[in-house]
């Protein structure tokens, strides 16, 4: 027998791309089995999420869902209020919804549930400007979760363009964003690079700070911030009215320590005297901004487009303050500007309008104020009638009062009471004025 | 682009599926193409890519005109050149300052200033150069012809899974390569796949998690007592042999994954129970050029001493490859001196090998099977980490005199609650410890077994996917992410 060369065996074109093919599909299909792997680091990271990349920082997020929960929080003064706020919404089920939805500033934290009535969360914070309380409106919105009713509490510093510590507080970013999306108004907003954000899902060291997290976390029993730091938020349990710090009420309301609430009218008007003398949002207001103004009827406008019910509430300041400003009118003009200005704009868009900046307008006595900006929520119970009255455009007890007083005949002297001359409603303890402001 | 990068792991993937795409003849270009591209991706060698080039082109027409020349002085005028090119461009940005320096020090004596440049290597410069020099040399000597296609001769020089840490190619084994690209073998891709991935875990995992700890006392050695400064200059042998081949072991296996059996760099080192073998297994592809373009050049020329000066010159021969490779892996002292004690622990092996061997059979303790082996690599790792202090001190910006001070010092202080306690504030804690141990025992167990890639191939999908899963996810919890580069890459 010769030895005869091996013939090359010649493979067809088909049976080379299909085994080709099967092979990838192969080595596809053996990958996929790493997927598991991949899936659990991805809902590992979104679970613990330490340094609040998805369900934001850890703090704002264990009070959130304390207040979700229906638990009354410590340490409110240690709380980053917007940030709560903005993971409140974020976490807000859209079936728990609530009805009525406050917004405004600290001067608005005592309107509580049984005052409004139905289901409500007061979204008031401490120090709110007008970028606040459009923003807050702009995070309900954004996640679908707007209310029937908005009760915006409107001080009077939203109007003041001349101070530029108002917004220092805001979230910055979020604003453009609402001009720009709500509003149509163009602005400096620029989408955000979410594949950047979402690139953190797959990185191992990104999961593997989670994991040391969740484990000290497991051994210690403590939740504690990114750095290790304890969170110093807890619900609280007991008694209300023995508290020794400011606390959140799951309505959103603050309820003040036991120690504040119980101040006597020397700490009081102490304390009125010391905010007179720094009246912080009310600095350099020389005249109603028209810019802020004219972003204010937008949104208002929008909310309203939005089908949602509007309430505007003021809330009064004490009446030595009013009195201080009245007396030094310097730097102040646009103050009194403000609440003439709104009650017409209430007017012309048919939206109920409650409260004043005047206590006495509204008949609230110095007795029922906290300090110089916050009044108790017996003064609300005076000045506001609860949504649903007020959406009726009934009258609050005061007026009812004033009627009986005065009879059905004479509800003229009601509008008057309201929109009166301030000078009218400088009802203060004269002797106690004179001899404080000199000292 | 560095290896343990995601943007490597999609540019890889691209290419194994580009490489079993295209039709063989054009699978070269891809490479180079690829290479390339791998190379450029940094903007600092984007920058010098014209050395890669020149490199490439001044060793290729060198080789051409020392293959068609048949007058041993023309040819040896083109080596000559070639040489000068690659060794230039290596001492112009590896070594310029260094020596600039030195003669600083001289000159500075009568009022003379060290020259300076404000410089910056090519990464792989010291491999390229060195796989240029050794195919030049090959063809000056008749081992090798040269290559006519100066593309394939510029895939040979920046062959991407090579050119940052090598290992340093010879033209005879991967050229053959080039020029019949492998069909595709699904075994050979998952091999090298699970080599990738074992060299993931090696330096993500070991080395990376000792190098925690070895930094924090080398970048402040005046700050650290004894026991740490022990602890830190053994793991740091330990942390350089699993950087570097955890390195080489991504290089391969991606290599192979294309279709490439590129050369082994390690063989277990600390395996080694005398130094000599300890050198026969580490970084082999470059011990393995010194001995090829160094020693044995030299032997041949020292070819005629008898007696104890031809001992001596053989002695010499083996001490000066060492300092050369001292002042490959960098330029300064701490290198040089690494090399010089390791060219000495070398000479002192080879020449007190016979009686030592004698007095071995008289040590009782030798007698004990298995407890010889044990003591003998216990020695090597000992003098390997003695000489490896310089090396650490020079790579953290310590100071290896500090260190050997330090040595003596903090013993008995603390307890052992207090240094356990100091070490985990350092990066070694319990859990890091033991998943240290524990991968390092698995690592040193599976190799012991032969080359893994082979290896994983023959055993069970019980045992496969189980180790699959375990690296992953040992990867995944320990694995340090985004913190360090290869240390070898920067040679």
């Amino acid at each position: 027998m010769t030895n005869q060369p091996k013939r090359k065996k010649k493979r067809s074109l088909v049976r080379t791309l299909l085994y080709r093919f099967f092979t990838g599909l192969e080595i596809l299909i053996k990958f996929c089995f790493f997927i598991p792997i991949l899936l659990f680091m991805v809902w590992f990271s979104h679970k613990v999420d330490i340094s609040g990349l998805f369900q934001g920082e850890l703090a704002p997020r264990e009070v959130a869902n304390m207040l979700l929960a229906g638990d009354t929080v410590s340490n409110y003064d240690k709380m980053d209020e917007r940030a709560v706020l903005e993971l409140y919404v974020q976490n807000l089920p859209e079936e728990q919804v609530p009805e009525t939805i406050a917004l405004g500033s600290s001067r608005v934290l005592q309107l509580q549930q049984e005052l409004v009535s139905g289901s409500f969360f007061n979204m008031g914070l401490s120090g709110a400007s007008a970028m606040d309380v459009m923003n807050c409106f702009y995070l309900l919105d954004k996640e679908g979760k707007l209310p029937k009713n908005l009760i915006i509490e409107v001080d009077p510093w939203l109007f003041n363009g001349e101070n530029p510590t108002l917004n220092q507080q805001a979230d910055t970013e979020l604003f453009p964003e609402f001009l720009q999306n709500a509003l149509g108004i163009e602005s400096d907003y620029q989408e955000p690079d979410k594949l950047e954000l979402w690139k953190a899902l797959i990185d191992p060291a990104y999961f593997q700070g989670n994991v040391k997290y969740a484990l000290k976390q497991r051994a210690t029993g403590e939740t504690t911030t990114e750095d290790g730091e304890s969170i110093p938020f807890q619900p609280v349990s007991g008694d209300l009215d023995q508290l020794e710090y400011n606390a959140k009420a799951p309505d959103g309301t603050v309820v003040y320590q036991a120690d504040f609430r119980n101040w006597n009218y020397d700490q009081i008007m102490a304390e009125v005297l010391d905010q007179a003398g720094t009246l912080d949002g009310l600095h350099g207001f020389s005249q109603m901004d028209p810019y802020w103004t004219d972003l204010f009827e937008r949104f208002v406008s929008y909310v309203q487009s939005k089908n949602v019910n509007v309430v505007l509430l003021l809330t009064p300041y004490h009446p030595f303050i009013i009195k201080y400003v009245h007396d030094n009118p310097q730097g102040f003009e646009g103050f009194f500007d403000v609440e003439p200005w709104l009650r017409s704009f209430a007017q012309e868009h048919n939206i109920p309008l409650y409260g004043s900046y005047h206590a006495s307008r509204i008949g609230v006595p110095e007795s029922l104020f906290y300090d110089g900006l916050h009044c108790k929520p017996e003064a609300l119970k005076l000045y506001f009638p609860g949504i649903e009255a007020a959406l009726q455009g009934l009258q609050t007890s005061y007026e009812a009062q004033y009627l009986e007083t005065y009879g059905a005949d004479n509800a003229d002297l009601v509008t008057n009471a309201l929109v009166g001359t301030t000078a009218d409603c400088l009802v203060v303890d004269e002797e106690w004025f004179a001899k404080a402001s000199t000292s | 682009m560095d290896f343990n990068t995601l943007v490597f792991l999609g540019f890889f993937a691209g290419v194994a599926v580009l490489t079993y795409c295209v039709p063989r003849p054009a699978k070269p270009y891809l490479w180079l193409l690829a290479s390339y591209a791998f190379y450029l991706y940094k903007p600092e060698n984007a920058r010098l890519v014209f050395i890669l080039i020149s490199v490439t082109v001044v060793t290729w027409v060198c080789a051409l005109a020392m293959d068609s020349v048949p007058q041993q002085a023309t040819r040896r005028l083109f080596l000559v050149v070639s040489l000068g090119v690659c060794c230039g461009f290596l001492f112009f940005f590896k070594y310029f300052n260094f020596f600039g320096e030195l003669l600083g020090g001289i000159t500075g004596l009568f009022g003379g200033a060290a020259p300076h440049l404000d410089l910056i290597a090519p990464l792989g410069l010291s491999y390229f150069t060195f796989q240029s020099l050794g195919y030049v040399i090959d063809v000056y000597l008749h081992q090798t012809k040269a290559e006519r296609n100066p593309l394939k001769y510029a895939l040979f020089v920046s062959f991407f899974p090579c050119i940052f840490t090598g290992p340093i190619e010879r033209k005879e084994h991967l050229m053959a390569q080039f020029e019949h690209p492998r069909r595709f073998d699904y075994d050979r891709v998952a091999g090298g796949l699970f080599r990738v991935l074992w060299g993931y875990v090696k330096k993500m995992v070991i080395a990376d998690n000792i190098g925690v700890f070895v930094r924090a006392v080398y970048s402040a050695p005046d700050q650290h007592t004894g026991p740490y400064l022990l602890a830190a200059s053994l793991l740091f042998s330990y942390q350089i042999y699993m950087d570097f081949s955890g390195c080489c072991d991504i290089a391969i296996g991606a290599g192979r994954m294309l279709g490439f059996d590129l050369l082994e760099n390690f063989n277990r080192p600390f395996a080694a129970k005398t130094y000599t073998e300890l050198w026969n297994r580490w970084h082999m592809s470059l011990t393995n050029w010194f001995k090829d373009y160094i020693f044995t050049p030299l032997s041949f020329y020292n070819r005629g001493a008898e007696g104890f000066l031809g001992k001596l010159q053989g002695w010499f021969n083996i001490f000066i490859i060492f300092p050369i490779s001292g002042l490959w892996h960098g330029a300064s002292l701490g290198y040089v001196i690494w090399g010089v004690l390791n060219g000495l622990f070398m000479v002192v092996g080879k020449a007190t090998a016979k009686k030592r061997r004698k007095l071995a059979k008289k040590n009782p303790l030798y007698q004990v099977p298995h407890l010889q082996g044990f003591i003998q690599r216990c020695c090597v790792y000992l003098l390997f980490t003695a000489c490896i202090v310089f090396f650490a001190a020079d790579l953290y910006g310590g100071q290896a005199g500090i260190v050997f001070a330090g040595l003596f010092t903090g013993w008995g202080q603390a307890g052992l609650a207090q240094l356990a306690s100091g070490f985990a504030a350092l990066g070694l804690g319990g859990s890091t410890v033991l998943m240290l141990v524990a991968s390092s025992l698995v690592v040193e167990l599976i190799e012991a077994r032969g080359p893994v890639a082979q290896w994983i191939r023959t055993q069970r999908a019980w045992v496969r996917w189980p180790l699959y899963y375990g690296l992953c996810l040992l990867l995944l919890f320990f694995g340090v992410f985004g913190q360090s580069a290869y240390i070898y890459q920067q040679f």
